[in-house]
């Protein structure tokens, strides 16, 4: 079979389950799920429990994120929120405590990562203490289960009273640069997922949108991803999962139509956790932002009235994307959540649930055969099956791209191009955007004929640099991608090699200023002599402060471009050649 | 080609012209054997003197056998690498050099000067690789140091392997001014890719139809069916046989060869690229099969001076000899290139020159990670990981006849407190007891499967 696999590891060499089952048994005698404030005050022993009961009651939980990178902060703030909120007439049930990624890898390997911006718990009295500022439950879903650290940090949770953890997608798409653990990654998973299956009234979560989720271009390929999760989890692992979903789900209709899949799927009836807000319509105007708030909290508690889950309805600040939100607006995202919630009554009774379920069938029935084709190839390629750490190991070494292609169900167009059954939003959102940028762009057609421009992300996220890079090509300039992460080393040798003058570069992830700091110093020592334009989310973390700030001023400054509207990418290159 | 199933296989060297006689029906070496280099003279009266030793093993058979030869005379193939970027072009470049079996004597970054290229003369380059740019990138640079090449005096073949969009005008800048230029392939076509195949393919024609007759093999030509590489091509092209394998015969996978000579030191190792601890790969890509020359460690041309960086103490002490002693000694190997060690104080000496030789040239050979404060990058890897090599060999004279040769090969393995350097911890450790890999090369040529038999059959394991 002409599959390339990644492989990162000798999976042949993992433990055999039973020594995994002894490990996981020995572990779970020892664990005592410890009581958070949020316990004592519903008279429960799981987060699970009392879902069962909110469900019955017909009570639509709610959930936010939170993150500041101080134990201290995350207290004040959570406190406050509740505090807020129970003034106000509102609540919430659960928050999602986001670890640094420096915790998903065991303490010995921490000195090789840069500190990121979530949060760092050192001993087992900061797990504790989780649970018992306020009576709101902790949800722990970063950097635990599926990554290197997965066992520690689930040990510790436990016995802190958080019961549902997350994260299976992790496992397949969370990367630790400079720590190459895979084998004690795959090891520690299992053993967590072992672990959790014997430790009553918990639930493994897992964020579709996270992993492999967000990389399948087809929504009957997550249908059929999410079967095998499950499949890994519940009926080899012997836990209970749930999934989450929601950032990349932006149509309404859309996210109704995956909850009703995911919810056929669950034929143990655990309850879900939460459904992530819909981000991909944030951008930098609040108020449009508080619209798709509305549109996506009013879609999940439709569902939530018609087919109560017991997952949670999350809200999402509006201002998430530009910065680390406030407390406050924190609060006030919860109160538009529930007026949805409380309008979501009148509009349930009159959805054509019969149209939502013919979907619902159509999913299932593809994701089914892409189910069943990834452990025919997989099979095929002599990995184990019966070993769920062999089949994890081997799916995460094949990857997203190449099971879809290979293993996903499609319809072939007439050039025999592939066209998914149902194209996933973050599909239709890129091609969208895309489009609509170039549109907006107007004529630029032999702009930059023959120009040189060097483009790159400082992180992970490549859309803006995609889009950009489709803008230039069409100007006709000749572009040199230097991908994901780039360095600015990396750059100014391509500059020397290119001659280019130009460079566009996107950042998401709150290092712009250090980043372009030392971009330009390292093009001034090297007597290269090119112009920065950097876009995407523009901010970071000065001088120790919890809150990421807006930093496009101290930018221009330095003489980068940082105007941020990417349909004027290819004006603004012509201008730097110009000059 | 014949098919008496018999190779004669030869090799050209400074001091020595070797024959090797291999049984390709039966996968055997039949004869090896050496006599004094005539190639200052006249370099068939050698190949003769190899052909009768020959003959006296398979009688008739000689005529009809297929007769290769490989040739690292005068010096080996004198190089000079141009480029712009030191980790892309020029990094790039240097491997392609070394890969086709070159000795890179100078090596310039940049936008070059004319004094800059005024060492070349001196050090008697015979070819100049001159890359920069990607495909479509940096012209300006380019046409520059193409017009600091053609005002220059030198008289030696330019291979131009950089951006295609100025192939011309080099080309007609490097004509005009006299000088010969053949183009090839960029090295570096773009962000990420590395095509040296060109390149390294041209280095080997130059070296054949023009060099070759520069360095008295012109007689010889006739008397052979072709004088296919420099030696270190030869030994490069057995050595990815030997990792690689072929149709029909399975390679050992990922190794490492050292030859230690007495003006240089060779290394060649066969290893897929792969990032270490996930580290950010920087600079240019890197070739599966790279070989690097070390031009200062040598235990007769170049002993004082690797003496000199070692530390006559150190050398001393691990040779367990006085210095004064150690000192004579490295005097006497440079003042007599051809001395072979009989006593075993002497052979220890070599013993610890060799070792002093391979620790540094594998070190040098290999990539390290590089701990960085970038916003965005802690750990980058430069150069090539060699971590999951699993076999080590020693090929060439000192080694080989090393009464420990696993004792100094050893000393390529990283060691406690070594973190960074993406060296093996551990490997297998054998000789090329029977001096058959430049033959073997040679033969892979026409028979891959009987050449990758006979060298598992005669690799020898150490220790």
């Amino acid at each position: 079979m002409d599959i390339k696999l990644n492989k990162r590891f000798e999976w042949k060499e993992l433990p055999d389950m039973a020594e995994l089952e002894a490990r996981a048994s020995a572990i779970a005698k020892d664990i005592k799920v410890g009581e958070t404030l949020f316990f004592k005050e519903h008279n429960v022993k799981s987060e699970a429990e009392y879902k069962r009961r909110a469900i019955k009651e017909g009570i639509i939980t709610k959930h936010s994120h939170v993150g500041w990178n101080s134990w201290d902060e995350t207290a004040r703030n959570i406190s406050f929120i509740y505090d807020e909120l129970k003034k106000r007439g509102s609540s919430i049930t659960r928050f999602g405590f986001i670890l640094d990624w420096l915790m998903g890898v065991p303490a010995e390997y921490r000195s090789r990562l840069p500190k990121g911006t979530g949060l760092m718990l050192e001993s087992p009295e900061e797990w504790a203490a989780l649970g018992q500022v306020v009576p709101v439950q902790p949800h722990m879903s970063d950097h635990m289960i599926g990554s290197p650290n997965a066992l520690e940090n689930t040990i510790y949770a436990l016995n802190a009273g958080v019961t549902s953890i997350g994260n299976v997608s992790h496992y397949f798409t969370y990367e630790y640069p400079g720590v190459e653990l895979e084998y004690e990654r795959t090891v520690n998973s299992l053993t967590a997922f072992l672990l959790m299956g014997k430790v009553e009234g918990t639930i493994v979560h897992s964020n579709m949108d996270d992993g492999f989720g967000n990389q399948f271009r087809d929504l009957t390929s997550i249908t059929g991803w999410a079967m095998m999760e499950r499949y890994l989890t519940e009926d080899m692992l012997g836990a209970r999962m749930a999934f989450a979903y929601g950032n990349l789900f932006s149509d309404p209709m859309g996210r109704i139509i995956i909850h009703s899949v995911m919810e056929k799927l669950n034929k143990h009836k655990t309850p879900g956790t939460m459904i992530f807000g819909n981000t991909v319509d944030y951008g930098l105007d609040h108020q449009r932002n508080y619209g798709a708030l509305a549109s996506f909290s009013l879609a999940d508690a439709i569902f939530q009235r018609h087919t109560p889950t017991g997952h949670a309805v999350a809200s999402v600040p509006v201002t998430e994307a530009v910065r680390i939100p406030t407390a406050q607006e924190i609060v006030d995202g919860h109160l538009l959540v529930d007026m949805m919630i409380e309008k979501s009554q009148y509009m349930a009774p009159f959805i054509n649930w019969e149209k939502v379920y013919a979907e619902r069938d159509l999913y299932i029935y593809c994701g089914k055969m892409f189910f069943e084709n990834m452990m025919n190839g997989l099979s095929d390629l002599g990995v184990d099956i019966s070993h769920p750490g062999h089949i994890f190991a081997a799916l995460k070494a094949i990857g997203a791209r190449q099971l879809e292609d290979r293993f996903g169900v499609v319809e072939t167009g007439k050039r025999g191009e592939r066209i998914p059954v149902r194209p996933t939003d973050m599909i239709k959102n890129l091609e969208s955007r895309k489009s609509g940028a170039l549109q907006r762009a107007g004529n630029i057609e032999a702009e930059l004929e023959g120009k040189k421009v060097v483009v790159g992300s400082t992180d992970i996220h490549d859309y803006g640099k995609e889009i950009a890079k489709s803008l230039l090509t069409k100007a006709g300039a000749v572009v040199f991608d230097l991908g994901g992460y780039a360095t600015p080393d990396e750059i100014v040798e391509t500059l020397i090699e290119t001659e280019a003058r130009a460079v566009v570069m996107s950042s998401y992830n709150g290092i712009a200023l250090s980043y372009a700091t030392e971009l330009l110093s390292k093009m001034k020592e090297a007597g290269v002599e090119a112009s920065l334009i950097l876009g995407g989310l523009l901010n970071e973390n000065l001088d120790g402060g919890s809150l990421a700030a807006d930093v496009t001023e101290q930018l221009r400054e330095m003489g980068v471009n940082c105007d941020n509207e990417i349909e004027k990418t290819v004006a603004a290159v012509k201008k730097i050649y110009e000059s | 080609m014949s098919h008496s199933g018999k190779a004669i296989l030869l090799d050209f060297g400074s001091t020595h012209t070797k024959i090797t006689v291999a049984d390709t029906d039966e996968e055997e070496i039949l004869f090896s054997g050496a006599v004094p280099s005539t190639v200052k003279s006249d370099a068939r009266v050698g190949l003769l003197r190899c052909l009768e030793m020959a003959e006296r093993e398979i009688g008739e058979e000689l005529d009809g056998a297929v007769k290769l030869a490989s040739s690292s005379a005068a010096g080996g193939l004198r190089m000079a690498v141009i480029g712009l970027s030191k980790s892309l072009s020029v990094s790039a470049g240097r491997n392609s050099a070394c890969g086709a079996g070159g000795r890179i004597l100078c090596t310039l970054a940049g936008k070059i000067t004319a004094q800059e290229l005024e060492p070349l003369s001196d050090a008697k380059v015979e070819i100049i690789l001159f890359c920069g740019g990607y495909e479509n990138g940096n012209e300006k640079a380019v046409r520059h140091n193409a017009r600091v090449i053609a005002a220059s005096r030198l008289r030696i073949p330019v291979i131009y392997a950089g951006n295609s969009a100025v192939a011309g005008e080099v080309r007609a800048l490097l004509t005009s001014a006299g000088k010969e230029c053949f183009i090839a392939d960029n090295i570096i076509p773009a962000v990420g890719e590395l095509n040296g195949a060109m390149a390294e393919e041209t280095v080997r024609e130059i070296f054949l139809k023009r060099i070759i007759n520069m360095k008295g093999l012109e007689g010889v030509r006739e008397m052979l069916d072709g004088i296919l590489m420099p030696t270190p091509a030869a030994v490069l092209e057995a050595g990815r046989l030997l990792s690689e394998g072929c149709d029909g015969e399975e390679g050992i996978g990922e190794l490492m060869i050292f030859d230690v000579g007495g003006a240089t030191t060779d290394v060649h190792s066969f290893a897929e690229q792969s990032s270490c601890d996930g580290a950010r790969i920087a600079g240019a890509a890197e070739s599966r099969a790279k070989r690097t020359v070390e031009g200062d460690l040598g235990l007769r041309e170049s002993a004082s001076q690797m003496a000199e960086t070692a530390g006559f103490d150190r050398l001393a002490a691990e040779a367990a000899i006085a210095e004064e002693k150690l000192r004579e000694a490295v005097a006497l190997r440079s003042a007599d290139t051809s001395f072979i060690p009989e006593k075993s104080e002497d052979k220890a000496i070599d013993a610890a020159l060799a070792a002093f030789a391979v620790k540094t040239a594998a070190r040098r050979h290999a990539g390290y990670l590089e701990h960085i404060a970038s916003a965005n990058c802690k750990l980058l890897q430069r150069g090539k990981n060699l971590s999951g090599v699993k076999t080590i060999i020693a090929a060439g004279g000192p080694l080989i006849k090393a009464e420990r040769p696993e004792k100094i090969l050893a000393k390529a393995l990283k060691t406690e407190g070594e973190e960074d350097i993406l060296l093996p911890r551990s490997a297998e450790l054998f000789t090329d007891k029977s001096y058959i890999f430049y033959a073997m090369g040679l033969l892979s040529q026409s028979h891959p499967r009987q050449a990758l038999s006979i060298m598992k059959k005669y690799l020898r394991k150490e220790g």
